[in-house]
């Protein structure tokens, strides 16, 4: 199956990691990552709040550079995944707008997914659960989504707002058991690391805190901003170390640690003692 | 949090909920202070007026009162408000489409070094295409004057290869530039004061 691939900015820097698992994960489910050609920044945090007609008129470059792919769209990214469907929204409510920007009614109408979205379908749980073949049960993670995955609702459209439970299903299905724990849709602070790290600091600790009270022993994400602030930003005694959902699951399925990116972590060095089946 | 002087005449202008409802798309007549989006922000303790009193401030014409706000920036866009809102209304929308009045009119005093990273991320993006941390932090730091804050973070990642010492950038940059400076035209903004570029000054008439 063919994919449209929208690596987004982070892919080349803070998120290394995470699209080096992407794509290896990916590669090992047979899923053909095509990357839009000559995409650009989505405008992340920044463009909208300089402007409101910013997002959907850079965005609209994205989708018509897709729109040539006619495949669905992988956005790894969580803020990319939401600017992308966020623009989607705002173009098919305004077909004028749409025409002015050359965005075809096709490329509006296609599926933008994010990477636990994927894994649900492909390779969808139980086929996942089959393909596991390190037991990496000693992990107990708490599943967090953060916020752009799954709001607002109206434009993203995926699992519940308030009560998500897409990764903890695949977390299952990959072995592992989840813990039940309470910050999972909170905000780590975003775009503010930048210039109110002592904001983001207090929200990292409480995010970092609840996940421990209720007996984590690592978080799950998959976003890369997320992973940044709650790893730079911990500052407790005993870190609690991050991982993006691809490199779990990759882990899970026999991907090397290394081809998996995640030596690149600033908590943690690698997977610790994966024990083979 | 501001506290509204009793003696302090503030200035309303009744047709900025109209000016407001239109450039967010958002109905801010329709907020009837339940007050949850205020419960549950994460970013309340950096704020001077909370949310809630945003859209009702708002719905007064209090224009200069949200405007100079400090709240409007340290929205953090996450959504939360716009999930549990019971009018269905997307207060980041609101908060967004302030932002933009209050960038335009260069109205940024009250949380200048915010202002001055998205402008950052934004002339990055505008050159090439992409964000580039390097150039967008140096671009940041030469306006916030801030050149030792997260030196020790910087480092880190680029020891473990993730901060790029050279950009990647899009062959069809020119494009990104001139969609960055169409969409960057927001109705209804007075002209910024053209000697202060981060002036938070009067009322524009």
């Amino acid at each position: 199956m063919t994919i449209a691939y929208f690596p987004g900015c982070s892919a080349a820097s803070t998120g290394r990691e995470f699209a080096e698992s992407t794509e290896a994960l990916c590669e090992a489910l047979g899923l053909a990552l095509v990357e839009i050609p000559d995409w650009n920044c989505c405008g992340a945090s920044s463009a909208s709040v300089l402007s409101p007609h910013l997002n959907a008129s850079l965005n609209s470059r994205n989708l018509r550079q897709a729109a040539a792919l006619d495949a669905p769209i992988l956005a790894p990214c969580a803020a990319c995944y939401n600017r992308l469907k966020t623009a989607q929204l705002e173009l098919r409510e305004n077909p004028a707008l749409a025409a002015e920007l050359g965005v075809p009614a096709s490329v509006l109408a296609q599926r933008v997914m994010n990477l636990p979205e994927l894994l649900l379908e492909h390779p969808g749980l139980e086929k996942l659960s089959e393909m596991v073949k390190v037991d990496l049960s000693y992990l107990h993670p708490g599943a967090y989504y953060g916020c752009l995955m799954l709001r607002p609702p109206k434009a993203v459209q995926f699992d519940d707002p308030e009560q998500p439970t897409s990764m903890e299903r695949i977390l299952r299905a990959t072995g592992l058991e989840p813990v039940e724990w309470y910050a999972r849709t909170e905000c780590c602070g975003a775009s503010l690391a930048g210039t109110t790290a002592r904001m983001v600091e207090h929200r990292v600790g409480k995010i970092v805190s609840c996940a421990q009270r209720c007996e984590a022993n690592c978080l799950v994400a998959a976003c890369p901003l997320c992973v940044l602030n709650l790893e730079s930003r911990q500052t407790g005694r005993e870190p609690l170390p991050i991982y993006y959902l691809s490199e779990i699951v990759g882990a899970a399925i026999g991907l090397e640690p290394t081809k998996l990116g995640t030596q690149r972590h600033l908590l943690t060095r690698a997977l610790v003692a994966a024990k083979q089946h | 949090m501001r506290v509204l002087e009793k003696d302090k005449a503030i200035e309303a202008q009744p047709d900025f909920i109209d000016q407001l409802c239109e450039l967010s798309g958002e109905d801010v007549r329709k907020c009837y202070q339940c007050g949850k989006c205020t419960a549950g922000c994460p970013v309340l303790e950096e704020m001077d007026l909370t949310p809630s009193q945003v859209m009702r401030a708002a719905q007064c014409g209090l224009r200069d009162l949200v405007l100079d706000s400090r709240t409007i920036w340290c929205c953090a866009g996450c959504q939360t408000c716009a999930a549990r809102c019971p009018k269905g209304l997307d207060l980041c929308h609101v908060m967004k489409a302030l932002t933009s009045l209050a960038y335009a009119e260069g109205r940024t005093k009250a949380a200048p070094e915010i202002a001055a990273f998205h402008q950052s991320f934004m002339d990055t993006v505008g050159v090439l295409g992409r964000n580039y941390e390097i150039g967008m932090v140096g671009l940041l730091k030469l306006r916030t004057h801030k050149f030792f804050d997260d030196i020790a973070l910087g480092m880190k990642l680029f020891a473990k290869g993730k901060l790029n010492l050279f950009p990647e950038y899009v062959k069809g940059s020119a494009e990104v530039r001139r969609l960055i400076k169409e969409g960057l035209k927001v109705e209804g903004a007075s002209a910024p004061a053209p000697s202060a570029p981060n002036h938070g000054g009067e009322a524009p008439k």
